[in-house]
């Protein structure tokens, strides 16, 4: 986890981004036509080549390879289920080596700790691997088939190849109007330029500040039990943040492009129940999973401990896929037990006190993150420990630094306001940051509804703008483009 | 639709009088103090660790101080609280100046406006004032294997010079020289310049520097390198401090050595330069010495603490308690360098050179170290002769380890590798043992 090729990364998103924005408005002017298709294609490869040389010919030959298996999967009447399962089987095989292979042999076989082989990991495997499988999986089900060029466009379209939302290729596609010469649709623009300065303003205002001090705290909790709360609960704001602002961002540029991928999230964190919170937090993935994993493991249909076996199964994948250590691991069975704990006791988001819940929810969700962040498990127990012995000190100064902004700075050193500020900062600035994710209205929502519209909408767009703007050099990396 | 796109013009509208707003507010109030100062302006896109900008701005602030302390990396750990308590002076800093004397002049300059000085510190950074001057090209054989490993225009000088020219700067002298005219020895681009840490542009700017040398002079001889640097040294002395030292008589200028530490005399020592670099230095310190006012205190003669390697945070630069370490020297006098203890000077420096252990071999150097590192590569069955001069052979040897094993392949020995080669020699030994 960490930073990654950040600064590479926005340059060269806005290069694409732009050039794209250019070449369309050509395209259309021109009457456009057919050509559009190879514009939007031709920056997304471009902006995969940009970003890593590596990855774009390792994706097209994994494209070839999977449009070709696509195509005998919907056209060979004999043994399709042996093929579909074969061609699964090779387009997985990447990503399970690039992930699992040094896991595998470190600690499963105890082998030594060095890599077996190196590999490089291409950008955004994890996401466009499940693409394909999507792609896959639907041509057998419903016969569903795209040309070769929307195939790919499909797989690479730039805003969602590093990190999704994964989106059906039957949704995606639908939005496809290739043949129609493209004028700018308004709407979906300022929906877009809404939903991307939302996207920037998580990312780099609260995310970014966010991950400072969580840094700082996993490396200091061992100082007090206030700096290890400190640390679980900043973590479990800052992912939010980062990887719900990544998907504004991914999502509002597809708007401007005038497409509309699925959605990834819709306020989590106000969600009464951990089955709801599922719903609603990377929708995507949990899509692809209850659709792809779930239901062909039977599902709910096959009676009750079978469901549970299955929803077991479920996020004990789930947890692999975010990383191949135990820590992910106990992260997602965990999940699992208490998703079918609700399911037993037959709780349900309507049925229980709205406030008990949504406390609940969020502090299991919150010592769960725990495991997600820690190095490891020893790390994470050690973690706990520290928070039961209760020595409530303050945060220790490199704490409190890290999260000190300029304006609190200017308030104290030009305005006289007391010293204390900078101790409670940081829980300000936390207390804050937790209440934004309990507003009624989210990101989506705002665009949908046009909420924006107003004076105020306006004051505070551009205001945030302005401060993201400000902010753009000290960019870190997104948290999901790990995974 | 329309309500869209209206509120899309009145959204860039606001946004557009904000920014706006903002770059005339930081105009008008000038936080800096330099906005309208021209010569500052190339500093502006500095990275924010080495902005001078700032520094400017808070040396003109200063007021009722008495001494002033000016220097560049190793002076940020100066802590003025130890200085002024052991010194019993009241000392202001501008430090981190990037070494640049020019700098130096400008926050002196600031602050003997409001403040009648006894005391100016000056961290006298000789790599690089060389390279502020130098219009040609340049010490660069003897000052690259220092930087090595370094993300500096260094890095990427050095890449020309060991003809491994990689695919970055392949690119960025193809895009160079496009644009630019070369004339021969022309001074194209300035120093200073070099200096926002984006390697394309410090390639950019070195690349045409180096080429067009290169293909009008030849190779570099080291007299012509050795000649310009000592040219540049006078130079910069005769422009930016020697005005200022008779201009203010009554202020007592002490001179420090930057925190290059034993690594960059060593470096020199193994290029074969040594000789000719004291005379240099000694011929700049004897420049310095002719005024009255002035003392040197070179306190990385400190045989002990210069040779330690874990006194450094990197390859060029003390960590925190080297300041503390030079502050003592200038309290105490230790190390002061006068027209009559030159020769000791130059003894300690031989000494600090000569015997210095490296952290890491690498191609050219010479030594005990490279003659034991050769026998381990001989026991393990390389081509390779043990002479004590760190040869192709030996080089093409640890790249081929590097390979095999996995490690960066630089052709360079750092600790991993050292390492790897001892535990695979004992190994070695331990299998005939048993």
């Amino acid at each position: 986890m960490g930073a990654c090729k950040c600064s590479l990364y926005h340059c060269n998103f806005y290069l694409s981004f732009y050039q794209s924005l250019c070449y369309y408005i050509i395209v259309s002017e021109n009457g456009g036509g057919g050509k559009s298709i190879f514009v939007l294609l031709a920056s997304s490869a471009l902006f995969v080549f940009l970003l890593d040389r590596y990855t774009l010919f390792f994706l097209a030959a994994s494209i070839v390879f999977t449009y070709v298996m696509s195509v005998l999967v919907v056209k060979v009447h004999k043994c399709r289920k042996l093929l579909l399962a074969v061609s699964i089987m090779f387009t997985l095989f990447p990503l399970l080596v690039c992930k699992y292979l040094h896991f595998i042999t470190s600690e499963i076989f105890r082998l030594s700790n060095d890599p077996v082989v190196n590999v490089i990991i291409p950008i955004g495997i994890s996401f466009f691997t499940f693409r394909q499988i999507m792609y896959l999986v639907d041509g057998y089900r419903d016969s569903f088939h795209l040309s070769f060029w929307e195939y790919i466009t499909y797989i690479i379209f730039f805003p969602c190849i590093t990190s999704g939302p994964i989106d059906t290729p039957a949704n995606f596609i639908a939005q496809c109007n290739f043949d129609k010469s493209i004028l700018p649709n308004w709407d979906d623009i300022a929906d877009g330029v809404v939903r991307l300065i939302i996207g920037y303003s998580k990312k780099l205002l609260i995310a970014d500040t966010m991950a400072k001090l969580v840094d700082v705290c996993y490396q200091e909790y061992m100082e007090s039990s206030t700096m290890a709360i400190v640390a679980m609960f900043a973590y479990t704001l800052q992912i939010y943040y980062d990887f719900s602002g990544y998907t504004d961002m991914a999502i509002g540029i597809s708007n401007i492009f005038g497409f509309h991928p699925i959605e990834n999230f819709n306020s989590p964190y106000r969600s009464r129940t951990v089955g709801e919170f599922w719903k609603k937090w990377h929708i995507s993935l949990t899509n692809f999973f209850s659709k792809y994993v779930y239901i062909p493991l039977g599902g709910n249909r096959r009676g009750k401990v079978r469901t549970y076996v299955n929803i077991l199964l479920v996020f004990f994948l789930s947890g692999l896929w975010h990383g191949a250590d135990w820590s992910f691991i106990i992260w997602g069975v965990v999940y699992g037990f208490i998703l079918i704990f609700e399911r037993v006791l037959q709780i349900k988001p309507d049925s229980i006190n709205s406030l008990l819940g949504r406390i609940s929810t969020f502090l299991i969700v919150n010592v769960l993150w725990v495991f997600f962040r820690a190095e490891n498990v020893n790390v994470a127990v050690s973690l706990f420990k520290q928070m039961a012995e209760k020595r409530f000190l303050p945060l220790t100064e490199t704490a409190q630094n890290s999260v000190i902004i300029p304006e609190i700075e200017f308030l104290v050193m030009r305005l006289h306001c007391p010293e204390s500020l900078y101790v409670i900062w940081p829980y300000i600035f936390l207390i804050l940051a937790f209440l934004i994710t309990q507003i009624k209205f989210n990101s989506r929502q705002i665009c949908e509804q046009k909420l924006y519209r107003t004076r105020w909408g306006v004051a505070l767009l551009s205001v945030a703008a302005l401060l993201s703007t400000l902010s753009f050099s000290e960019t870190s990396g997104f948290i999901y483009w790990n995974f | 639709m329309s309500s869209s796109l209206a509120f899309l013009k009145r959204l860039l509208a606001v946004y557009m009088v904000l920014l706006i707003g903002v770059a005339l507010t930081n105009y008008i109030v000038d936080p800096y103090f330099c906005y309208r100062e021209s010569d500052m302006a190339q500093y502006f896109s500095w990275d924010q660790r080495y902005s001078p900008v700032w520094r400017y701005g808070i040396t003109k602030q200063y007021k009722g101080y008495n001494a002033l302390w000016v220097g560049s990396s190793v002076s940020s750990y100066v802590d003025t609280e130890y200085l002024n308590d052991i010194m019993d002076i009241n000392c202001c800093t501008g430090r981190l100046a990037g070494g640049r004397p020019n700098l130096y002049e400008k926050y002196i300059r600031n602050v003997t406006a409001n403040n009648k000085l006894d005391y100016i510190f000056y961290e006298f950074n000789v790599p690089h004032w060389t390279f502020t001057s130098i219009g040609t090209e340049c010490d660069l054989d003897t000052w690259l294997p220092k930087y090595i490993q370094t993300k500096t225009m260094l890095d990427d000088g050095e890449y020309l010079l060991n003809r491994t020219v990689t695919e970055q700067s392949a690119y960025t002298i193809v895009g160079a020289l496009w644009d630019k005219l070369i004339k021969p020895g022309s001074y194209i681009g300035d120093a200073d310049s070099i200096m926002p840490v984006d390697s394309y542009y410090s390639t950019e700017i070195m690349a045409p520097r180096i080429y067009s040398n290169v293909y009008y002079y030849g190779p570099i001889s080291h007299e012509i390198i050795m000649d310009e640097y000592l040219k540049a040294g006078m130079d910069n002395i005769d422009k930016y401090v020697a005005p200022l030292i008779v201009e203010y008589p009554d202020t007592e200028f002490i001179f420090v050595a930057p925190p290059t530490g034993a690594m960059l005399p060593a470096t020199i020592y193994q290029s074969g330069y040594l000789e000719e670099w004291l005379d240099i230095s000694e011929t700049i310190y004897r420049r310095l010495l002719s005024y009255p006012n002035v003392r040197i205190i070179l306190s990385n003669l400190d045989f002990d603490y210069n040779t330690n390697c874990d006194h450094y945070l990197d390859d060029g630069h003390y960590e925190p308690s080297g300041a503390i370490m030079m502050m003592d020297c200038i309290a105490s006098g230790t190390y002061e360098v006068t027209l009559d203890n030159m020769e000791e000077m130059r003894e300690r420096y031989v000494h600090l050179a000569r015997d210095f252990e490296w952290p890491f071999l690498k191609i050219n150097f010479e030594g005990d170290q490279v003659s034991d590192l050769q026998s381990q590569l001989v026991s393990l069955g390389f081509p390779v002769e043990i002479t004590g001069v760190f040869d192709t052979a030996t080089e093409n040897a640890v790249r081929q380890i590097q390979e095999e094993n996995g490690f960066e392949v630089t052709g360079i020995v750092f600790s991993d590798t050292a390492d790897y080669i001892d535990s695979k020699c004992r190994k070695n030994e331990d299998d005939k043992n048993d």
